[in-house]
C-alpha cells in the first residue's frame, strides 16, 4: 500500500519539525504552496535526503522523471507527486 | 572578438560540435570543484558534456555565451541566469544526480563530498543575475577577453532588469578577484572546506538596470 498525499505531508513535516520551528514557523501553519528549500528547511543535498527519507519510510520507490522541478521541493505539490507515482519497493 | 550566442537553437552546428567547442574554457572555469567532486578530470569532463546536453541543467548549452576571434574559434565565454532560473534550474540537476546516482558505483563517494560541500557556495535569490561560469582560453589570457565576458555578463543582466549580480571565484584567483574588483565587485562571504583545494569566495555587486542597452 502506497501512502496518501496527506500521509507525506504529515510525515515531512514532521521529519523537519525542528528546523521548521527553529525558523520561527508553526509546521500546522504552512501551506501547500511553502517550499523547503526556498525556505532554508532543506539544502540542495537535504532534497535527496528527503526524498531517501520518505521511500525508506514508506517503504516505496518513486520515479521522478515526470516531475516538474520547480516543483520538487514545494510540500504540496512533492507530497501530491510522491503519493502518485510511489510503487512498493521490495 | 566577436560575441556569439552557442544556443542550441543554431542549426549549422550541432549540439554535439557546439559542446565539444565549450568544453576547454567550460571545464577550466568549475575547477577546482568540478574535478573535486567527480574524482578526476576525465570522469568532470563526461558529466559536464552530460550536463551541458540537458536543456534543464543549470549548464546547459542553451545558457553558454561565447567570444570567438576573428577566425571564428571560441576563445572564452560565460554562463548567466537569472537567479529563479538558477534555483529551478538546480532542482533539475538534482533530479538528474539522483538519477545518476541510482546506477552509479561511485555514489557513496560522491554523495559523502556533496556533504562536504554542502555550504560551500552562497545560495541565488530571485532578485539577482548569477554568473555560473565564465572562462578564457590560456593562450587567449592578458588581452581583456575576461573583461569583455564580464561586461557583456552584466549588460545581459541589466536589459532583463537586474540590478543585482552575484558570482563565485576559487579564492586562489587572485588575477580573476581583481578583475571582478575592478568591475565593482565586492566580496561578501569567503568558505573553505578542509584538507581540499576547495576555497571559494562570493561576489556581489549592485547596477542600476539599463533598459536602452
Amino acid at each position: 500500500m502506497t501512502p496518501s498525499t496527506t500521509d507525506v505531508r504529515g510525515f515531512l513535516l514532521q521529519h523537519f519539525s525542528s528546523t521548521i520551528i527553529a525558523a520561527g514557523l508553526r509546521p500546522e501553519d504552512l501551506d501547500d504552496s511553502f517550499d523547503l528549500l526556498d525556505a532554508g528547511v532543506v539544502d540542495s543535498l537535504g532534497v535527496l535526503e528527503m526524498i531517501a527519507a520518505v521511500q525508506e519510510h514508506f517503504k516505496i520507490f518513486v520515479d521522478f522523471e515526470a516531475m516538474d522541478p520547480a516543483d520538487l521541493t514545494v510540500l504540496g505539490s512533492f507530497s501530491r507527486f510522491v503519493a502518485e507515482h510511489a510503487t512498493n519497493s521490495v | 572578438m566577436r560575441p556569439t550566442a552557442c544556443s542550441s537553437h543554431d542549426s549549422i552546428v550541432s549540439i554535439e560540435a557546439r559542446i565539444e567547442s565549450v568544453l576547454p574554457w567550460l571545464h577550466e572555469a568549475g575547477n577546482p570543484y568540478w574535478d573535486w567532486l567527480w574524482g578526476s578530470p576525465t570522469e568532470a569532463r563526461r558529466q559536464l558534456k552530460d550536463w551541458l546536453a540537458r536543456s534543464s541543467s543549470e549548464l546547459s548549452a542553451e545558457h553558454v555565451v561565447c567570444l570567438t576571434d576573428e577566425g571564428g574559434d571560441a576563445v572564452g565565454g560565460y554562463v548567466a541566469l537569472p537567479g529563479r532560473k538558477v534555483q529551478i534550474c538546480r532542482r533539475a540537476d538534482l533530479l538528474a544526480l539522483r538519477s545518476y546516482l541510482q546506477r552509479s558505483p561511485d555514489a557513496s563517494r560522491i554523495l559523502a563530498r556533496l556533504g562536504q560541500a554542502r555550504s560551500l557556495f552562497a545560495n541565488v535569490a530571485e532578485t539577482e543575475f548569477y554568473l555560473s561560469r565564465i572562462g578564457v582560453l590560456a593562450f587567449a589570457r592578458a588581452q581583456g577577453v575576461g573583461r569583455r565576458l564580464l561586461e557583456m555578463f552584466v549588460q545581459d543582466g541589466r536589459r532583463q532588469g537586474f540590478s543585482k549580480f552575484r558570482l563565485d571565484v576559487s579564492a586562489d584567483n587572485e588575477g580573476a578577484r581583481r578583475l571582478y574588483r575592478a568591475a565593482g565587485f565586492v566580496e561578501e562571504a569567503e568558505s573553505a572546506i578542509a584538507e581540499t583545494p576547495l576555497r571559494y569566495v562570493s561576489m556581489v555587486m549592485s547596477a542600476s538596470p539599463r533598459c536602452d542597452e
